[in-house]
């Protein structure tokens, strides 16, 4: 429905002579350039939340937004959806800046920020219809994104008898309600159990190839490796890597290979022999050596009478390159 | 104006606006009841319905906390329950939505506390037909009545513009009531004690002159229902001033 979707409506200081921009080639659609917010700490002095990030999303897909906790992600979304003002910098979204500039793409945005906040008093169709009737969205909409998270049957419930994962189900609800062409998503799979995980993943997966942009903040890294395309990794405000995931993954992608022998402590001494570094892993050896070379440890341990079981090169995964990193803050 | 009408359809979807309107019509039904059984027909302890108007009078001060508590709570409910940054991703032009809520509350309440008084004169009409008197009643009567009733809902609507700007700068439905209690019970009350010269610019006696015509101070009607407009569209200016810098977190 959405495929090679462009969008054409921007900022009026953004539009070209004679009629609305469009905006060609390559489409940035989340564009933030040199963000800092600092907030005031009631004590006196300030925290940096986010400092001089830059980001630039590419319309259409899924991009994983990852960081550690208080890395700054909430905060970039807030900027992005004018919630919070930057202290320095600018955060453009469909081309978009200040208010009056979100108001006209925001019809095309559908957000979750942190925990979706809904009144707890209403039912959760009540509060749809509520926040449709904003942008003219009709019942029959309504009553299709809630069958749509799987609330058909509680939607009348009110809101405060429900689990988080309903919540964050009505909260994917809401941001699906206009039919939006950007969903920026704060952990949306906070509080789902393993089923709900799997199913907002291939939502999520199935809008990004719609042709829609789907910029998605989490926590669980395996869910990020397995939808999105590119990915940002931020650390105490700052963009330590982003890109395509799996370059993302190749820029740090520790070389070595793992083995799995009988005797790691003899094979450990084999390789000591011959000057090659390694590392206990379990019931295996990671051993510092280019994957291509791997035959000269099999040489080597076969030499000394040990015969490995397995050889495989390292593969790092998305939770190993962010650890990586984003230990000791990102300070690389 | 979609903005408006959503606002109107959530003041009237509030538990909150419902219970007080179950509470109000519940203590209407008794306070006739009481009446009815009180008036003794052709004596002289006979209810006579002119006294609507001072009934209403006196009931004003809990038409007029009604509009507080309402236009209070109609924001403070919401940042407290973090709907505000829901909604802002919705609308993001920050004084639309506090005049869109402002309006829907002032509106609300003036509707619903003059429909309310409307009751309760339809039920003492009742009881004056019944068990009383309704002489003397004529169309002046009646006109009279109505405007106190109307002034009284006015008094309670500006009430809770004043209520819902002091609940979203505090971000809290309790501050809100509070400050205004204080305000006027303990404030007010210090500056007539110290400062008698400022009365003319309380709102306690301004609102006494605007119902009732007439109080302790010389003013117009007119002119004391201006000052207290002027006093809640300044509240509601700080109030968009600092909505419209807040970071909502």
């Amino acid at each position: 429905m959405r495929a090679g979707l462009r969008w054409s409506q921007a900022a009026p200081d953004q539009q070209e002579p004679g009629g609305p921009a469009c905006y060609r080639g390559p489409v940035a659609v989340i564009e933030v350039e040199g963000l800092r917010k600092e907030y005031r700490r009631l004590r006196g002095g300030r925290t940096v939340a986010v400092d001089g990030l830059d980001l630039s999303v590419p319309e259409g897909g899924v991009y994983g937004f990852l960081g550690p906790n208080g890395a700054g992600k909430t905060t970039t979304i807030r900027c992005l959806l004018g919630l919070v003002h930057p202290t320095a910098g600018r955060a453009t979204l469909m081309g978009a800046r200040g208010r009056a500039g979100l108001r006209s793409v925001m019809t095309r945005v559908g957000s979750i920020v942190e925990a979706p906040a809904f009144t707890p008093r209403m039912s959760g169709r009540r509060n749809l219809e509520l926040l449709g009737a904003i942008d003219g969205i009709g019942r029959r909409r309504v009553r299709d994104v809630l069958e749509r998270v799987g609330l058909g049957d509680r939607a009348d419930d009110p809101v405060r008898a429900y689990s988080l994962g309903m919540k964050q189900r009505l909260g994917i609800a809401a941001a699906l309600l206009k039919d939006p062409a950007v969903l920026i998503l704060d952990e949306p799979a906070n509080g789902l159990d393993p089923a709900g995980i799997k199913e907002v993943r291939e939502l999520l997966r199935r809008l990004g190839a719609e042709g829609r942009t789907v910029f998605v903040s989490s926590h669980i890294l395996s869910e990020v490796q397995q939808m999105a395309e590119r990915v940002a990794i931020i650390a105490r405000g700052r963009r330590v890597a982003d890109g395509r995931v799996s370059d993302v993954l190749a820029s740090r992608t520790s070389s070595g290979v793992l083995v799995r022998v009988p005797d790691v402590e003899q094979a450990g001494r084999s390789l000591d022999r011959a000057g090659i570094g390694w590392t206990r892993e379990g019931e295996r050896l990671r051993v510092a050596i280019d994957p291509q070379d791997g035959a000269d440890v099999t040489r080597i341990l076969a030499s000394d009478g040990v015969y490995l079981s397995e050889l495989r090169p390292v593969e790092a995964d998305l939770e190993t390159v962010f650890l990586e990193l984003t230990a000791d803050g990102g300070r690389l | 104006m979609r903005l408006l009408g959503v606002e109107l359809r959530r003041f009237v979807s509030r538990r909150l606006v419902q219970w007080l309107l179950v509470i109000s019509l519940a203590g209407i039904a008794l306070g006739c009841l009481i009446a009815g059984i009180n008036s003794r027909p052709a004596s002289m302890d006979a209810f006579h319905l002119t006294t609507l108007s001072t009934i209403f009078e006196g009931v004003s001060l809990l038409v007029a906390t009604l509009g507080w508590v309402i236009g209070a709570s109609l924001i403070g409910a919401e940042w407290h329950s973090g709907t505000v940054s829901t909604l802002l991703t919705w609308e993001p032009r920050r004084v639309r939505v506090l005049l869109a809520k402002v309006v829907a509350a002032v509106v609300g309440v003036v509707v619903v506390t003059f429909a309310l008084q409307a009751v309760l004169g339809l039920g003492l009409a009742l009881v004056a037909v019944l068990r009383g008197s309704t002489q003397g009643v004529d169309a002046g009567w009646l006109l009279s009545t109505a405007g106190t009733a109307f002034r009284s809902a006015i008094l309670a609507g500006i009430g809770s513009a004043i209520a819902l700007a002091i609940a979203s700068v505090a971000r809290n439905t309790a501050a809100a009531l509070g400050t205004v209690f204080v305000w006027l019970a303990v404030i007010e009350g210090l500056i007539r004690a110290l400062r008698p010269g400022w009365a003319p610019w309380l709102i306690g006696e301004n609102g006494i002159v605007f119902l009732t015509g007439s109080g302790s101070i010389d003013r117009t009607m007119a002119a004391s229902g201006l000052l207290l407009s002027a006093y809640a569209a300044g509240f509601l200016a700080l109030a968009c001033a600092i909505f419209a810098r807040r970071d909502v977190t």
